[in-house]
């Protein structure tokens, strides 16, 4: 098991959002949260890297309680994170954006700029370009690889494909898919693409109302129309 | 909570005189009171006027030196309440509203000075020291609010501006306007006290007169500014605090909002001035230098920004202590002073007005449900 | 004096107007550029640096030993403020400004007792240089050489180190360079120290061009906040072009009105340099 959630309660101050949560994601996994906007998932993935704090629950990570931990703390110890909105670094270039991300995982010592640039080869045309210049798609492989570098063991992603074309869309998931492989990397994603998710993931989370109502295997995410039910309203 | 309290109490005591005379106070009350300003309920109105009550008969209690230093007090509460105003409620981060002090208390001198022989010459003195500072601002607000600056710039313009009336005022020592000498780095002296001629009744101000007037301007100025802040302009100036662009889409003229905003604080803050300068009879540059500019910030953040009672408050106290220190001449007084901002700020962020409300409402409802879980049980 | 000789003495007194004001400046828009908060006793680092460094100098340590020692001295100062009172006000603009003005009020008063209303200054080194009718200090010009030597050793910290790259993500975005691992608390930490050690310096570098009194510190705050404001977002190219521009306008407005006069100048180009540039120079820059 690389991350598990217990009963997490969490919220923006007096606001409750997310109820009763426990998910599981295990080792070298691909698994996906869907859910329509605003059901809370994007507060999930918050919760886990540290940004929203859980007023009651637990988070485990590899093993280690890290409900009490800053994201800094929990970046070290291996949590990779690309925000939605990729929040790119907008004046710093492209080679320093992904030079910020070493400190994730402390237990790593090489930065994994070469995998990087093999997975996104864009990004190595733009060494030097102020990030803030590129394209939403770039600046979305940008906020990947900025987190890949550390070779994180978990790779949360929110809302991958917002905002981004989608041509990119399809690309992104397939390099998804291939960083699983070659590097083994955990990814736990966020979506609303249905597309996207059945192609990408191997398992599913169906969230409502801040809470995690069912759970699909590969063989629900064959069927198509599931999700669809599950995204509309 | 209060409101529903006060219901309960008619409806089981509907004729009683008492519970009449009290339903009229809290009905005097009610223009004054709101969200935007703190103590909405009976208990602080009835602590607020045993004060004023106090306050009444304190120049019967102490001698005219420390009534004469009291009175001094009140006027800084005054121009701390102009800037909870303009600042606090309204956003604009103005670090110059000392200086609207200083052309307020130089203007009413020059004034004075050459009109002392005519029959309400310091009135219409008053009256000018008045309207300069809110010329001058309305100009300054116009060129800053019409030119989009705002934020932390306008704190940085407002107190050069400040920082330039200094530095002009400290090479006018030969400088005379009529009989008044602008007297540079020593300032001007001399001036006159303000005279009340009221049309049948003319009286100077001894101490005490002074110290009445001041203080009913003091609790008029208060009244007034809640009044106004928990109006259709209070929630104006606290949405344009809030947020500028949208109070726009509202439809609402920020600049001009702000700029009569920026104006009308100016002109309560050269009210304060002029009453300072008729007190003291002197003024001089240091009144635009970086020390005294940041009073009224400080006294603002100390007693709560959004809280006129807090401003006040917070005038009144530290203005006290540092008096008190002064007067002890220990040479500690700034030390005591610097320690006293650096632990209210760690230890109160929102102001120490705010703190205490908070304290109180959580104290009162938790003492209030206890009550009524004894009720239960018995 | 001829026409050349004026325009050279104009270019010496730019160039040293250039030089204080930068030098003072830096160590102020280190702290405002990157943690975003405003230190109001960032004029009492200068004086603990100046202090300092004149202690050293008397008690026989060569100048520019002195000056580092007083670099140090204002960089432990920072550290214990920062401890004491930055780090629990940090994003805080106004609060952070109150409490650094209580630090103020605290160390003028503490000198003042210690020390007297004046202080054993340093005579100026390097004796002066003559043009035609005009001289002027050599120091003073050497101060404004200093100046680019501290502006770049800066840039180059800030462009190539890790501590450098650290504090520019967590300038642009504080909590995504969080979520990336960077301690950002650490950061700001190490952005206090340096910009104290930059403003320990300074003081030390100004030193034997002033009197050394209590209220020095509050003396050059106004100029350097303003050429902090004027640079804007920026810290090295921004702040040294405002230095600029303010010492060229300082430098003859001071000649034909004197010191006040220059000040003067100095306030009314930055009331309109705000106006027409919200963002400061930095704005025309990028």
């Amino acid at each position: 098991m690389v991350l598990s959630t217990m009963n997490l309660d969490s919220g923006y101050g007096q606001t409750p959002v997310l109820h009763d949560v426990s998910i599981e994601i295990g080792d070298q996994e691909i698994v996906s949260l869907i859910g329509r906007n605003g059901v809370g998932k994007s507060t999930l993935i918050k919760t886990l890297i540290g940004l929203v704090e859980p007023s009651s629950g637990e988070i485990e990570f590899e093993g280690e309680c890290i409900t009490e931990l800053p994201p800094d703390r929990r970046a070290k110890a291996g949590i990779g994170y690309v925000p939605q909105g990729r929040e790119i670094f907008p004046r710093l270039t492209v080679e320093e954006n992904l030079r910020t991300g070493t400190m994730i995982n402390e237990n790593h010592a090489d930065p994994l700029y070469d995998e990087v640039y093999e997975y996104f080869p864009r990004l190595k045309e733009r060494t030097t370009q102020k990030a803030g210049t590129m394209s939403g798609g770039e600046q979305q492989m940008l906020a990947i690889g900025r987190a890949l570098v550390g070779n994180p063991k978990l790779l949360l992603l929110d809302e991958l494909s917002e905002g981004v074309q989608p041509n990119i869309v399809e690309q992104i998931g397939t390099i998804l898919k291939e960083i699983n492989d070659d590097l083994g990397m955990t990814i736990f994603f966020t979506e609303q693409n249905i597309d996207f998710t059945i192609n990408t993931t191997e398992r599913c989370y169906v969230m409502e109302k801040g809470s995690i109502v069912d759970e699909l295997g590969p063989d629900e995410l064959d069927d198509s129309d599931v999700i669809q039910q599950h995204l509309t309203i | 909570m209060d409101e529903s309290e006060h219901a309960t109490e008619e409806s089981s005591n509907p004729h009683h005189w008492f519970s009449h005379l009290l339903d009229r106070f809290d009905e005097f009350h009610a223009r004054f009171e709101g969200p935007n300003t703190i103590g909405n309920n009976r208990t602080f109105w009835a602590v607020f006027w045993g004060i004023f009550a106090i306050l009444l008969v304190y120049p019967m209690i102490v001698n005219t030196f420390v009534l004469k230093t009291n009175t001094s007090f009140f006027i800084w509460v005054i121009l701390a309440l102009s800037l909870s105003i303009v600042w606090g409620y309204s956003g604009i981060f103005n670090f110059g509203q000392m200086a609207t002090f200083g052309l307020g208390g130089y203007a009413y001198g020059v004034v004075a000075i050459n009109l002392t022989e005519m029959i309400g010459g310091t009135v219409l003195a008053l009256l000018i020291g008045v309207v300069l500072p809110a010329v001058v601002m309305a100009a300054l607000g116009y060129f800053m609010f019409y030119g989009q600056v705002s934020g932390l710039y306008v704190a940085i313009i407002t107190l050069v501006v400040t920082l330039m009336f200094n530095l002009l005022l400290t090479r006018t020592s030969g400088t005379t306007i009529g009989d008044a000498q602008l007297g540079g780095l020593n300032g001007m002296s001399g001036i006159p006290t303000l005279e009340l001629d009221v049309v049948a009744f003319s009286f100077d101000l001894t101490p005490v007169s002074e110290y009445y007037l001041v203080l009913a301007l003091m609790i008029a100025v208060y009244l007034g500014l809640r009044y106004t802040v928990n109006s259709y302009y209070g929630y104006v100036m606290i949405a344009i605090r809030e947020d500028e662009r949208r109070t726009q889409m509202f439809g609402y003229d920020i600049r001009k909002l702000k700029t009569a905003l920026f104006s009308a604080g100016a002109a309560l803050g050269g009210l304060a001035g002029v009453l300072y300068v008729s007190w003291s009879g002197f003024i001089d540059p240091t009144m635009f230098g970086l020390v005294s500019a940041s009073l009224p910030i400080i006294w603002v953040t100390v007693g709560g920004r959004g809280t006129l009672l807090g401003s006040g408050i917070a005038a009144y106290l530290l203005q006290y202590t540092s008096n008190e220190l002064g007067a002890m001449g220990t040479g500690y007084s700034f030390i005591f002073l610097g320690i006293l901002f650096i632990l209210v700020i760690l230890f109160f962020p929102s102001g120490i007005v705010p703190a205490l409300r908070d304290r109180w409402v959580a104290w009162s409802t938790t003492r209030k449900q206890s009550g009524s879980v004894q009720e239960g049980n018995s | 004096m001829s026409l050349i000789e004026s325009l050279f003495g104009f270019l010496i007194l730019a160039l040293s107007h250039f030089g204080k004001l930068a030098l003072i400046a830096l160590g102020l828009a280190v702290i405002f550029g990157i943690m975003g908060i405003i230190n109001f006793a960032h004029g009492e680092f200068i004086l603990v640096g100046a202090y300092t460094t004149a202690m050293g100098y008397h008690a026989g340590f060569p100048l520019l030993l002195a000056i580092f020692v007083g670099g140090l001295a204002a960089g432990i100062f920072g550290l214990i403020v920062e401890r004491l009172i930055i780090q629990h006000l940090y994003d805080r603009l106004i609060e952070t400004l109150v409490a650094t003005w209580g630090v103020s009020l605290i160390v003028i008063q503490l000198v003042r007792i210690q020390f007297g209303g004046t202080f054993a200054g340093i005579h100026t080194p390097l004796g002066s240089i003559q043009y035609g009718a005009f001289s002027a200090s050599t120091y003073r010009i050497a101060l404004a050489g200093a100046a680019i030597v501290l502006f770049a050793s800066t840039y180059a910290i800030f462009m190539y180190t890790r501590y450098g790259l650290h504090s520019r993500a967590a300038m642009q975005n504080k909590e995504m360079a969080q979520c990336l691992g960077i301690p950002t608390k650490r950061v700001y930490m190490k952005t206090f120290f340096f910009g104290s050690v930059l403003s320990g310096i300074a003081g030390g570098l100004i030193a034997p061009t002033v009197s050394l009194t209590p209220d020095m510190g509050t003396n050059v705050l106004v100029e350097a906040f303003v050429t902090v404001i004027v640079g804007g977002a920026n810290v090295i190219v921004g702040t040294s072009l405002a230095a600029l521009s303010l010492g060229i306008i300082q430098a003859p407005a001071s000649m034909l009105f004197g010191t006040l006069g220059g000040y003067l100048a100095l306030l009314i180009t930055t009331v309109l340099l705000i106006r027409v540039l919200p963002e400061g120079l930095t704005g025309v820059v990028e």
